[in-house]
C-alpha cells in the first residue's frame, strides 16, 4: 500500500492462478465499509498494471517485458515487437 | 428542452440549468447512471457504446425516434425487427432512433431512488425528450414493462392524459394485432411492414406537429390515423358483444376515420436489405450471432400459428443478397456464428445452395451457421453436411404434436416418419442430443395424444443408442397452447390449467419411464398469456391495475405473481372465464350466417375471417391443407409440399402450384420465378463446387514453397493467408502477447463480455487467430487475471496465436480502429513457442483507489465518528482481516504496520 498523491491509493496485491485478494477487500477493511459502498466503490477502482516477475522462454529474443511494466514510466508503454 | 425536462417529475433540472448545451446535459446524465451503475446487476446492459451503435451530433439531428423494447437488453438486441428499423431510421438525414430497453427491477428502484430518468443507450437522453416513442410489442407478458418505462421517462400513461409537448406513443410487433388491452396507453399503433410505414408515419407527425396550424392532439390522431395500417385506439368506440360478452371496436361515425384498419405489407422485402452494420452486443445477447431473415411469410398454414397469418404472403430475399449481408455482417461484426432465420426456413426455394455456397465461405472464415424453424421434412443429409462444417449448435425440430391425428388436426404437415428421417441424418452428421417442441392442450387433444409425445421421445432415442450406438439424450419440450386472434383457432377454449398440470404430470412420469428430458412451461403464465392475447379494451385497467400492485417482467418466472395477477382482476372487477372461453363463429347457427365479431376483428389481416373458419372447420375434422405457393409431392401416400432438392427440381418445379384464396390474392407467376431463380442458383453451385475442387490442387502448390519461406514476408505471404484454413495444415503460426487499456466506457462490461468482444475485434481488424483443433475449433487466445464488473484497467495482458506475422504499429492501427471507445491496445510483442501460460506468469497486480471517492469519505466520517481506527487493537484486528485473504509474503508484518500508518494519514488527509 502506498500514497500516489494526497487522494489516490496504489495497492499492490498478489495474483495466483486461483485469484487473489482483490483490492476493494483491503479497503473495506481498512475503512470498515458495508456491502453497498464496497460495491459502489469497486466501480472507481483501476488496475494500473500487472506485474510478470518470472519471464520464461527465451531470453535472448526477448526483451524483459515484466520490467518494462515495472518501470516508472508512466502508463504508454511501448514494447518493441521481436519481429520488427 | 430544459423546459421539458424540468417538467417531468423525476427532474434533474438543478444540473441542467446551467449547462449550456444538449450534451453537456448528457454527460451529467451519464455521472448519473455512473453512480447507480456498481449497484445493479448486468450494468452493461444500461451504458451503451457497442460496435456499430450509431452516435449522431445533436446539431445534426432534428428527430428523435426512441426505439423501445420492453424486456431486457439481452433479449432485445436479438430481435430483428429493430435492427431493421434502427438501421433504416437512422440513414434518414437529421433523424436519429436511439434504443431503450425496459430496465430490470434492481436498476428501475435505482432509477427511481435517484430521480434519474429512463435514458436512450446512445446519447443517455431521457426518453421524454424524443419527438416518437415506438415500442415493439411481442409478447403479450411485456405489456406492464411498457408501462414502467412510461413512467420512467415521466409521459403519462394514458394516451388520453398526453399533449402535443408529450413523444407521439406508438406500438408495433406481432401482438397490436389485438392490442386492445394496451389501446389506453398507446397513441398509435402500427399494423404490418415496419419499413415503409414507420417513416411515414414519423414523417407525418413531425410534419403535422410543426405546421405552424395550431393543431389540437386530437386533431394530429386523426390525421395520422389517414395513413393506411395506422390504428388510433382513442377514434374507435366500443361496445359489449351479445355472443361472447367482451368489447368489441365499433365502426366510428366519422367517415373519414378508416374501418377496418388494413394491415401494410411491403411487397417486395429486396427494397430494403437486411441491415450488416446492427450494434454488435456488449452482453451477450440471447442470439448472439449474424443473424438474417432469409423470407417473410410462411407457405404451412399451421393452424394454431399467428406469424403465418399476419406475415403472409411469403417474400424470399434474393439470396445473393443475402450472401453479401451474412459475409459484410461477420465482417463489421466480428461474429463468428450467423444463422439463416424464418418462419419456415426449409420452405425458402433457395435454401439447399444458398446453405452450399455459404457452407464454403463460412468455412473459410471459421464461421458456424445454424437454420432455425427448420421443419423435420426438410432436414437432408446436404443440409446437415453444411451446418456441421465448422461447429455444431443445437439440434432441433418441432413436430409440435406427438400422433398423426393431432399433427394433421394442427395442419403440420409433417409425418412421424420425417422426424425419425431428420434425426438419422442429424445422428449421422454427428450429433447426439435432439431437442423436439410440443404442444398440449391443442383441440380434440387426448390422453392419447399426450403420450405420443413421450414415445416419439424415445423412438428418437432409441433410434440413436441402438442404429448409431451413441449415448443420445433427448428432450421433449411441451409448451401450453394459447389460441391466437387472427388464427383458425382464435375460435378455441383454452384448456384450463388443472387439466393442463395433469397432462404435464402424465408427460414427465412417461419421461422418467423412457429416459427422455421433459421440460413443460409454467401453466399460470401461459394461463394469463392466453387471457391478454384474447383480451378486450377492458384489459387495460387491470394490466395498470397489475403494474400498480409491482407487477414486471412476467414473462420471466423469477418475477411471474400469478396471485396478484388474479387479485387485479378481482379488484377491478374483471372475470378471467370469458376470454378463455369457446367463441361462437357464426351469429346463429346457420351455414353462411355472419361471423360473430371478435375483439381483434376491426384489424384487416388481409386473410380472410371465412378463410380462417374454413379451417378451423377442416382442422375438427383432421382435415389437412398441404403448403401453398410450392408443388405438391405425394410422400407416403401423403401430399405435402417442400422447396425442392437439385436432383428433383426438374420433376417437380413444373407441377402446379397451390392456393387456398386466402385472401392474399399472391402472384402465383412470382412463386414460380423465385422457383426459376432457385434453379439457377442451384445450376450456379453446382458450378461453383467445381471450380473450387479444381482451385484446391493449384492452392496447395505454393504452400509448400511458402513453408520453406517462414519467416519472410512478401506477395506470397498474401498467397498463405487468402488460402483456406482446412487447406493450410502447416501453416506457421505466430504467439504474441499485447497490452490493452479497457477504459472507463466500457469498465461495465464482465471478463467474460471482453473474452467475446476481443476475438470479433481480431476478426474485424482482418487479423487471422489460430484455432484449437477438434469438433468445436475456439480461438486461441489467453487472458490474463479477470478484472472485476466496474474496474478500469491500464495494461491489461492477453497472449494470442495469429497465422499472420504482425508488426507492432500495423497490429495497433489495425486493431484501434476497430474497438469501441474504451478498449484500446497499447503494445504488441512476439513471444517464443511454448512460452509459459499468461495466467501462470502474472503474479502480482497493481491497482489505484481514488480517496476521495464519496465512499470513503462517508466511511471515513463514521470512523470519526465511532473513534475507529484510533487505537493499535483496532489496526490489528483490521490486519487480521486482512491476512486472512492477503499474501504473507506481499503483506508481512512490517509492511502491515507501515500500511497501517499510511492509512492513519490517508484518513487524515481525507
Amino acid at each position: 500500500l502506498s500514497l500516489i498523491d494526497d487522494f489516490s491509493l496504489s495497492i499492490v496485491t498478489e495474483v495466483s492462478p486461483n485469484g487473489g485478494v482483490k483490492p476493494i477487500e483491503v479497503m473495506a477493511a481498512v475503512y470498515g465499509l458495508t456491502q453497498t459502498e464496497m460495491t459502489s466503490l469497486s466501480s472507481r477502482v483501476r488496475r494500473l498494471r500487472l506485474y510478470l516477475e518470472k519471464q520464461t522462454g527465451e531470453p535472448g529474443k526477448l526483451p524483459d517485458f515484466a520490467a518494462a511494466l515495472v518501470s516508472e514510466q508512466g502508463d504508454e508503454l511501448r514494447v518493441a515487437s521481436s519481429h520488427s | 428542452v430544459r423546459s421539458r425536462i424540468a417538467g417531468i417529475h423525476f427532474g434533474l433540472e438543478r444540473d441542467l440549468v446551467d449547462c449550456p448545451t444538449f450534451d453537456q446535459a448528457n454527460m451529467n446524465y451519464r455521472e448519473a447512471l455512473d453512480s447507480i451503475l456498481p449497484l445493479v446487476e448486468k450494468p452493461a446492459r444500461y451504458v451503451g457504446g457497442e460496435w456499430n451503435a450509431v452516435h449522431k451530433s445533436t446539431a445534426d439531428v432534428s428527430t428523435r425516434i426512441a426505439l423501445c423494447f420492453p424486456d431486457t437488453y439481452e433479449i432485445g438486441m436479438s430481435h430483428l425487427g429493430l435492427k431493421i428499423l434502427y438501421s433504416l431510421l437512422n440513414k434518414r438525414e437529421g433523424w436519429a432512433a436511439e434504443r431503450v430497453y425496459a430496465p430490470w427491477p434492481d436498476m428501475e428502484a435505482k432509477l427511481r431512488e435517484r430521480e434519474i430518468p429512463l435514458l436512450s443507450l446512445e446519447s443517455y437522453t431521457p426518453l421524454g425528450d424524443f419527438d416518437v416513442v415506438g415500442f415493439s410489442l411481442q409478447y403479450e407478458m411485456t405489456y406492464t414493462n411498457v408501462l414502467t418505462m412510461l413512467d420512467l421517462a415521466g409521459i403519462p400513461l394514458h394516451s388520453s392524459e398526453r399533449t402535443l409537448d408529450d413523444p407521439l406513443v406508438i406500438a408495433g410487433g406481432p401482438t397490436v394485432y389485438s392490442g386492445e388491452p394496451v389501446a389506453d396507453f398507446i397513441d398509435v399503433f402500427v399494423i404490418g411492414d415496419g419499413e415503409e410505414a414507420f417513416p411515414e408515419l414519423v414523417s407525418r407527425y413531425i410534419e403535422l406537429r410543426d405546421s405552424g396550424f395550431e393543431l389540437t392532439r386530437a386533431q394530429v390522431l386523426k390525421e395520422l390515423a389517414q395513413i393506411e395500417g395506422m390504428y388510433v385506439p382513442s377514434l374507435y368506440p366500443t361496445s359489449v358483444s351479445a355472443h361472447h360478452g367482451l368489447l368489441i371496436v365499433d365502426k366510428p361515425d366519422d367517415q373519414d376515420v378508416p374501418f377496418p384498419i388494413r394491415r401494410r405489407v411491403v411487397k417486395d422485402i429486396n427494397q430494403f436489405p437486411f441491415p450488416s452494420d446492427s450494434p454488435v452486443p456488449a452482453i451477450e445477447a440471447v442470439h448472439d450471432r449474424v443473424a438474417i431473415e432469409i423470407a417473410r411469410g410462411c407457405v404451412d398454414g399451421c393452424r394454431f400459428c399467428q406469424a403465418g397469418t399476419i406475415y403472409r404472403p411469403v417474400r424470399e430475399r434474393d439470396p445473393k443478397q443475402i450472401v453479401d449481408t451474412i459475409l459484410d455482417g461477420i465482417e463489421k461484426g466480428g461474429y463468428d456464428e450467423t444463422s439463416l432465420t424464418s418462419l419456415s426456413t426449409a420452405d425458402y426455394t433457395c435454401l439447399e445452395p444458398l446453405v452450399k455456397m455459404l457452407g464454403a465461405e463460412l468455412e473459410r472464415r471459421k464461421v458456424s451457421f445454424s437454420v432455425s424453424s427448420l421443419r423435420a421434412s426438410g432436414v437432408t443429409e446436404s443440409l446437415a453436411r453444411e451446418i456441421a462444417r465448422v461447429r455444431k449448435t443445437g439440434f432441433t425440430i418441432a413436430p409440435e404434436a406427438g400422433t398423426q391425428r393431432m399433427r394433421d388436426v394442427i395442419n403440420k404437415n409433417i409425418t412421424e416418419q420425417d422426424v425419425i428421417n431428420s434425426c438419422s441424418v442429424a445422428f449421422e452428421e454427428g450429433w447426439s442430443a435432439m431437442k423436439m417442441y410440443f404442444m398440449i392442450g391443442l383441440p380434440t387433444e387426448t390422453d392419447e395424444d399426450v403420450q405420443g409425445i413421450a414415445e416419439l421421445g424415445r423412438k428418437v432415442r432409441e433410434l440413436g443408442r441402438t442404429r448409431y450406438n451413441k449415448n443420445v439424450k433427448a428432450t421433449c419440450s411441451a409448451s401450453y397452447f394459447v389460441p391466437k386472434p387472427h388464427t383458425p383457432f382464435q375460435w378455441c377454449k383454452q384448456e384450463d390449467v388443472d387439466s393442463i398440470k395433469r397432462k404435464q404430470r402424465m408427460l414427465k412420469e412417461l419421461g422418467r419411464r423412457y429416459r427422455i428430458d421433459v421440460k413443460v412451461h409454467h401453466a399460470e403464465t401461459s394461463l394469463l398469456e392466453g387471457i391478454i392475447s384474447r383480451g378486450d379494451r377492458n384489459l387495460c385497467k387491470v394490466i395498470e391495475r397489475a403494474w400498480r400492485m409491482g407487477c414486471r417482467f412476467d414473462g420471466w418466472s423469477e418475477h411471474f405473481d400469478f396471485a396478484k395477477w388474479m387479485n387485479a382482476f378481482e379488484l377491478e372487477g374483471v372475470a378471467i372465464e370469458p376470454y378463455l372461453q369457446e367463441f361462437p363463429v357464426r351469429e346463429f347457427d346457420k351455414p353462411g350466417a355472419p361471423l360473430v365479431h371478435l375483439p381483434w376483428d376491426h384489424i384487416d389481416t388481409l386473410v380472410k375471417r371465412e378463410f380462417n373458419a374454413r379451417e378451423y372447420t377442416k382442422g375438427i375434422k383432421a382435415k389437412i391443407s398441404p403448403p401453398c405457393e410450392l408443388p405438391v409431392k405425394i410422400i407416403d401416400g401423403r401430399p405435402t409440399a417442400i422447396a425442392p432438392s437439385s436432383e428433383e427440381f426438374e420433376r417437380v418445379a413444373s407441377q402446379p402450384l397451390l392456393c387456398y384464396a386466402c385472401g392474399l390474392e399472391c402472384d402465383l407467376t412470382k412463386s414460380r420465378e423465385h422457383l426459376n431463380k432457385a434453379f439457377a442458383m442451384h445450376e450456379e453451385v453446382r458450378t461453383y463446387e467445381e471450380r473450387i475442387a479444381s482451385v484446391k490442387d493449384v492452392i496447395e502448390q505454393p504452400l509448400i514453397k511458402l513453408e520453406r519461406a517462414e519467416g519472410q514476408r512478401g506477395g506470397g505471404a498474401e498467397e498463405i493467408t487468402s488460402a483456406p484454413l482446412h487447406l493450410r495444415a502447416s501453416a506457421p503460426v505466430f504467439r504474441y502477447r499485447a497490452t490493452f487499456e479497457k477504459g472507463e466506457q466500457v469498465k461495465y462490461l464482465s471478463h467474460l463480455d471482453l473474452t467475446r468482444a476481443l476475438p470479433r475485434a481480431f476478426r474485424r481488424a482482418k487479423i487471422k487467430l489460430g484455432y484449437s483443433a477438434g469438433y468445436h475449433p475456439m480461438p486461441l487466445i489467453q487472458y490474463g487475471p479477470a478484472l472485476g464488473v466496474g474496474t478500469a484497467g491500464n495494461n491489461e495482458l492477453i497472449d494470442f496465436d495469429s497465422l499472420d506475422e504482425l508488426l507492432e504499429s500495423e497490429f495497433l492501427e489495425r486493431m484501434n480502429t476497430v474497438l469501441p471507445a474504451g478498449l484500446r491496445f497499447k503494445s504488441l510483442l512476439g513471444l517464443a513457442a511454448g512460452s509459459q501460460s499468461l495466467i501462470k506468469e502474472v503474479n502480482r497486480a497493481e491497482y489505484c483507489v481514488r480517496l476521495d471517492a464519496p465512499e470513503i469519505e462517508t466511511a471515513v466520517r463514521r470512523m470519526h465518528s465511532e473513534e475507529a481506527g484510533s487505537t493499535a487493537e483496532d489496526v490489528q484486528e483490521i490486519h487480521r482481516n486482512l491476512s486472512c485473504r492477503a499474501n504473507p509474503a506481499l503483506l508481512n508484518a512490517s509492511e502491515r504496520i507501515s500500511a497501517s500508518k499510511l492509512m492513519c494519514d490517508a484518513i487524515r488527509s481525507s
